[in-house]
């Protein structure tokens, strides 16, 4: 959003009204990215509202070659790479990896399929919760680019590696998520 | 089995592929079941993530600015705009270092001295009272000499001129 711009430089000069602003404009989706990537609400509104007050302290430091909408996702994934790792060491994993599925992913996916056979639609609990047992870096890129729509070159930054490492990021994921899907149909 | 495609597949299932390849790769999967499978599921896993619904969420964005009102320093929470501020102050300001200048600058009509401020006032006390001793040639010459090296700008000149009230020789007695 082109008018992000005008917010983000008065914000930067201390204008709180504005950042206020520019919170309301993008709260609903950041929270919704942060859901998908958490599985849980109150984590995905935590997670936001430290993702806004870290833009809003390095404001200053935002030079503007990404849209602002850009670099607050970055900083939302990385918040929510750090809540992660002490969800994991906090569980007692030794190791963090990424590519382990989401804490708590290994609860019954709802049958919305299998009590309703004829249901078409899949509720976003039900996404989510297939979502949870992807790898989070999996689950990252086919959310920034699915949901959110992100082009490749912007999730790479986002992501903070190659542009061929999203692209198979997102072919993996996507097809691991259908046959987890599969079930839900 | 991908034949290599897999970064054309999900680029093309999100259709943001560039023509000259999307043409090439359609041709592949006309002719390859698998690459074909691979590139439906895409299609489809895309699809039901673009129908996740955005649910509305708690406002966050008045609970965000408290914290960040409550980490400003207390001189900006005032939300003073200190350039009309000082406009406005300037003319008093002005008016009142002409009036401070009117008074320092005042004349010693009892010397004819010009008076800047209180130290050169003292000093040019000194000066006359120097210049009294010298005419009245009361005193010897030793008493002089120390006077000019010991004198201070607020000594009166009694602490040195012996016959005067408070007499003191140069040695002090």
């Amino acid at each position: 959003m082109d008018d992000d711009r005008l917010l983000v430089a008065a914000a930067a000069e201390g204008d709180t009204a504005a950042f206020e602003t520019l919170v309301r404009r993008h709260q609903t989706r950041l929270v919704g990215y942060l859901r998908g990537l958490t599985n849980a609400d109150a984590d995905a509104e935590d997670l936001a509202q430290e993702a806004f007050l870290r833009a809003y302290r390095s404001l200053k430091g935002f030079r503007g070659t990404s849209s602002f909408r850009t670099w607050l996702y970055q900083i939302a994934t990385n918040v929510f790479r750090t809540w992660l790792e002490k969800k994991r060491s906090h569980a007692g994993l030794s190791a963090v990896s990424l590519d382990a599925p989401a804490p708590g992913s290994d609860e019954p996916m709802d049958p919305a399929g299998e009590t309703n056979p004829e249901a078409r639609h899949v509720d976003r609990d039900a996404i989510d919760r297939a979502l949870a047992q992807l790898p989070a870096d999996q689950r990252e890129a086919v959310l920034l680019r699915d949901v959110e729509g992100f082009d490749y070159q912007e999730i790479a930054v986002q992501m903070d590696v190659p542009l061929g490492t999203v692209e198979s990021r997102i072919f993996r994921g996507r097809q691991r998520l259908r046959e987890l899907l599969r079930t839900l149909r | 089995m991908t034949h290599g495609f897999e970064s054309e597949i999900a680029q093309a299932a999100d259709d943001s592929l560039a023509p000259d390849l999307r043409h090439a790769l359609d041709a592949h999967l006309a002719a390859c079941d698998s690459c074909r499978a691979l590139f439906d599921a895409q299609r489809e896993a895309r699809a039901v993530l673009l129908g996740r619904p955005i649910v509305p969420i708690r406002d966050l964005s008045a609970q965000i600015r408290a914290t960040l009102d409550a980490e400003r320093p207390w001189i900006d929470r005032l939300n003073i705009n200190w350039r009309a501020w000082s406009l406005r102050v300037a003319p008093v300001a002005a008016a009142l270092v002409v009036v401070a200048v009117m008074l320092v600058r005042t004349v010693d009509t009892n010397t004819g001295t010009s008076v800047t401020t209180n130290e050169t006032s003292v000093a040019a006390d000194a000066t006359a009272s120097v210049a009294s001793a010298l005419w009245s040639g009361d005193v010897s010459e030793d008493t002089l000499f120390n006077l000019f090296l010991r004198a201070r700008p607020d000594d009166a000149l009694a602490n040195y001129v012996p016959g005067t009230t408070g007499v003191k020789d140069a040695n002090g007695k």
